[in-house]
């Protein structure tokens, strides 16, 4: 297991599973603490109905009572051990609505179905892992923790042809279970338009990237879009930027009756060449000096840079702020994913 | 004197307390029709029959290792104890219900 390559199954924790390993019960309790032990090192997803964590919250703190009798200690033993699988098991979430989708009979064991249900509505491919034959008799896929490391259920990893080139549920995988709380809070107070959320997001974006202001707004293409009316980029204006991002960043300048003038990326970095970038703006000089008309930039004023920062580099800033400087040209950053990024 | 039991979830209890004189058996055989028992729920059911009563060891832990972590906030309740039956499990957490909410 030198690889550190996550599974694609998803681990679901029962109740009985977790009590066994956090208290050291029966002769399989080994399987459920180094099946969470992986969660831990990252090598498999794991999670937890969010109703059994009461349930192992009571059952823990019962035993541990027993034990020491002393309700203060147990509780503070209980509450310590579920912090600590906590720090690295996701919960899976309940809105309320989810017993209303129970297909459950008389006597049945609303919690397991409860396991069942949130397992199918928010994961892809869980795996539960428990000692409660139940799950069998419903066909739900649920194994022993001896059985899954055993037999290495957990441990099918990704064919590399599988990989996706955009894979967004990675990041979301990560941060569901805070995106859902966050989602949550949103619908209860109902400010969906310059909520409080969106003062947040805005200073901690600002203090993050450190600068005295950050404005958010609906969409990359209306950051551009204000960002070139500021400048009063308009008609007779070229815009100068890479053709290697999404259509959007053309889009703007066009929308503005502005001309983009495309500058060739750097096969490297994949970002906008600042040589190419210094002989566009030649051609500009050169055109205003010939009145050459067969060329596109003829009659056009070079009126900006936009850059965008590819795949966790950022441009070669140094040499492109210089070429700006130079041209009395503005530069404008782009950013994409690679917020925070320094030069 | 007839007793009352209820079975459920893998358990049964009385319907009423009773209180044994100290002399008296405590263990007692009851037969169910084999018609209404079910193949159980235990998955691993030789498991709840170990017993460590006499002697419990802590669980065996490596540097950095999760089990260290627990042994580390269970301090001298770090053993390793009895296995329990999905019933087991039931009762206890039916105990502890009642204890916190019917103020028992």
């Amino acid at each position: 297991m030198g690889n550190k390559m996550p599974s694609r199954v998803q681990l679901v924790f029962d109740t009985n599973i977790l009590v066994d390993a956090l208290l050291a019960r029966g002769s399989y309790f080994q399987y459920g603490v180094t099946l969470l032990e992986q969660v831990r090192d990252g090598l498999v997803e794991g999670w937890v109905a969010s109703r059994c964590l009461t349930t192992v919250y009571y059952i823990l703190e019962r035993q541990l009572a027993g034990e020491t009798h002393n309700r203060k200690e147990s509780h503070r033993m209980a509450r310590a051990l579920l912090d600590e699988i906590m720090g690295f098991l996701k919960p899976l979430p309940q809105t309320g609505t989810e017993f209303m989708a129970l297909d459950a009979d008389a006597g049945d064991d609303l919690e397991d179905q409860l396991i069942v249900t949130l397992s199918k509505r928010y994961l892809k491919n869980p795996l539960i892992v428990t000692r409660d034959k139940w799950f069998l008799k419903i066909n739900a896929s649920a194994a022993h923790p001896k059985e899954v490391i055993d037999n290495d259920l957990h441990l099918d990893l990704p064919d590399p042809g599988d990989i996706p080139f955009i894979d967004l549920h990675a990041q979301q995988r990560v941060l569901q279970p805070e995106l859902q709380d966050k989602i949550q809070t949103v619908l209860c107070h109902g400010k969906y338009i310059m909520g409080p959320e969106v003062a947040e997001l805005e200073t901690r974006l600002a203090e993050y990237v450190g600068v005295n202001h950050c404005i958010t707004c609906s969409s990359g293409t209306d950051a551009l879009l204000m960002a070139l009316m500021a400048k009063g980029v308009g008609p007779g204006d070229a815009i100068l930027t890479t053709p290697f991002t999404f259509f959007a960043t053309a889009e703007v300048i066009a929308l503005l009756g502005a001309t983009p003038v495309f500058v060739d990326i750097d096969p490297r970095t994949f970002n906008m060449d600042p040589e190419k970038l210094a002989v566009a703006i030649q051609t500009f000089k050169s055109t205003s000096l010939t009145s050459d008309i067969r060329r596109p930039t003829s009659g056009l004023t070079p009126k900006g840079i936009v850059t965008v920062d590819l795949f966790g580099q950022p441009c070669d800033y140094h040499r492109i702020n210089g070429i700006a400087r130079e041209n009395r040209s503005v530069c404008h950053r782009r950013c994409r994913p690679e917020h925070g990024g320094a030069i | 004197m007839k007793l009352e039991i209820i079975a459920e979830k893998g358990q049964v209890r009385l319907a009423t307390p009773v209180y044994l004189k100290p002399d008296a058996p405590h263990r007692f055989t009851i037969e169910i029709d084999a018609r209404f028992v079910d193949s159980g729920r235990d998955w691993m059911p030789g498991e709840r029959h170990e017993d460590w009563a006499s002697n419990r060891p802590a669980p065996e832990e490596k540097p950095g290792s999760l089990q260290e972590r627990l042994n580390s906030i269970l301090g001298d309740y770090a053993v390793i104890r009895n296995g329990s039956s999905i019933g087991d499990d039931h009762q206890m957490l039916m105990e502890e219900l009642e204890e916190r909410y019917h103020g028992q």
